[in-house]
Formats: structure tokens, C-alpha cells, sequence
């Protein structure tokens, strides 16, 4: 069952208790709504790796050295 | 062992520093999703929490979290800069967070997710430090905060991040609540608060 954790700081007491139905449901609407916006972090680092790959492509074909590519993309 | 007295004006000379920075008190999570630090003493000038973290999530990542304070849920803003994996460097507008049923301050990245990407037994490490916590003025915070993975892949949750936040609230902080963003915090996750005064 998952806990919850509250300290008394003036005791020093810590108190471990169960989490709701209601908890242990926003717990998971909060892990789903996670997986969703990493996988889509995720795609968007992709995107942008595949379109700096092809970046350096295009300038490589136009005569560009590694140099002047990295020079241009940093 | 000699009259106290006689170390007076030792003392008024700076010669002998007054406590300033007190350990309030000392947290070790060893499962559980939410943490709440209650009854803070209302004698000192400045609040310090030191945070250090892990999610036993698996799908990768850092981990966020979400603070409140004195379990309100309204008024928070936030201005931060993350820098994370190869070379990606975002800055964020925040405002609130409802992670595991606590709505507060989104915390970015203060713990680490695990991952294939991460190495095993790192954690996040961050600091809080919160002025004139008992003013009746808004509280303003910072923090700062590191996740380590050890991993140069795209993905990796190791970076750093500097956020400086504030809580449109003029009642004194007298408890502080974080609610992890996924997963169950792993032991030894921990949650030191110190008092600082400033005299």
C-alpha cells in the first residue's frame, strides 16, 4: 500500500500513514499524464536530432567543412 | 572551568559566533510518496531544506516534484534554467503542480527517476533556501538542484537546474509538504531543514 510521510518538527515524531482511494488515485492519473509528456519530450529530441543530422548533410554536400558546420550549428 | 562571565566581552567582539545555523530536523524516506515537514519552529530568520532524492520509476527521467506551503494551493510562480543531457538548455515559466495529491510549486527535477540510463544509487541532490519564512511579506525561494546519471545519452536525467520562486502569501511557513511527480521515493531519500538567524 502506498504511504505518506509526516514529520513533526517540533517532536521529531514521524508518522508513516496509508494513502486514500482517492490518493492512490491521483497517483495514478499523475503517472499517466508523466509517460505521457516524456514520451513526448522524448519525440521532440528525436525530431530535433534527425533535423540537425540533416542540417549537417545538406551543408556538408554545399562543400562545408566539419569545422565550419560545427561553427554554424554551436 | 572558569566564570562564564569572563568570555563576555569575547563574545561582543565577535570572538565567539552566536548559533546561527540550527538543524531542525532530519527525514530518511524509505518508501511512500508524499512528505510533509509540520510544527516548523517560527524562531529563526531563514529556512534551508536539503533534499536528496530518487524515484523508483522506470520509464527514465528526472524527477519533479511538487512543494506547498502550509498545504496551500494557490499562488505559486516560479522562473527556471535546466540544462540536461548532451546539450539541452531549457528555460521555465511554472506555476503549480499536483503531483500524488500535493498542489504547490512545481520542483523541477529534484529526484531521479531509474532507468537503464541511470546509474544505480545516484540521487538528486537540491537545496531550498527560503527568506524571512515567519514575515508577513510574499516568501520568495530558491533552489538549486543536480541529478546525477552518469550517462551521455539523449535521455539522461543528470543536469542541473536554478529556479527562483515566490508564493503570493503573507502567512508565516509553518509546514511544507513535497508530493513526488511518479513513483515511490527510495530509501535513503532525506529531507534536512535548518533554521539560520540572522543574529
Amino acid at each position: 500500500m502506498p504511504t505518506k510521510l509526516i514529520v513533526d518538527c517540533s517532536t521529531g515524531v514521524t508518522t508513516e500513514v496509508e494513502l486514500t482511494a482517492e490518493e492512490i488515485a491521483q497517483r495514478e492519473a499523475d503517472a499517466a499524464a508523466y509517460a505521457a509528456q516524456k514520451a513526448e519530450q522524448d519525440a521532440a529530441e528525436a525530431a530535433k536530432a534527425v533535423a540537425k543530422a540533416s542540417a549537417e548533410a545538406k551543408f556538408a554536400a554545399l562543400g562545408l567543412t566539419t569545422e565550419e558546420i560545427a561553427a554554424l550549428i554551436k | 572551568m572558569g566564570n562564564r562571565n569572563n568570555l563576555y566581552s569575547l563574545w561582543n567582539s565577535g570572538g565567539i559566533m552566536a548559533n546561527t545555523y540550527v538543524h531542525i530536523s532530519s527525514t530518511t524516506v524509505t518508501s511512500g510518496t508524499t512528505v510533509s515537514l509540520t510544527s516548523i519552529p517560527q524562531t529563526y530568520t531563514d529556512l534551508l531544506l536539503l533534499v536528496s532524492a530518487r524515484s523508483d520509476y522506470t520509464g527514465g527521467g528526472a524527477v519533479s516534484m511538487a512543494m506547498s506551503f502550509n498545504s496551500n494551493a494557490s499562488s505559486y510562480t516560479s522562473k527556471s534554467i535546466q540544462y540536461y543531457g548532451p546539450s539541452s538548455v531549457v528555460s521555465n515559466n511554472d506555476t503549480t503542480a499536483t503531483y500524488n495529491g500535493i498542489t504547490g510549486a512545481q520542483a523541477r527535477a529534484m529526484a531521479t527517476g531509474v532507468s537503464p540510463v541511470t546509474t544505480v544509487s545516484t540521487f538528486g541532490s537540491s537545496s531550498i533556501y527560503i527568506p524571512n519564512y515567519t514575515s508577513s511579506n510574499y516568501k520568495s525561494y530558491s533552489v538549486d538542484t543536480v541529478t546525477e546519471a552518469n550517462s551521455a545519452a539523449s535521455n539522461s536525467p543528470h543536469g542541473i537546474l536554478f529556479a527562483a520562486g515566490l508564493w503570493s502569501n503573507t502567512a508565516a511557513i509553518t509546514s511544507i509538504d513535497f508530493g513526488i511527480e511518479v513513483g515511490d521515493f527510495v530509501s535513503p531519500s532525506t529531507f534536512y531543514l535548518y533554521g539560520i538567524k540572522n543574529s
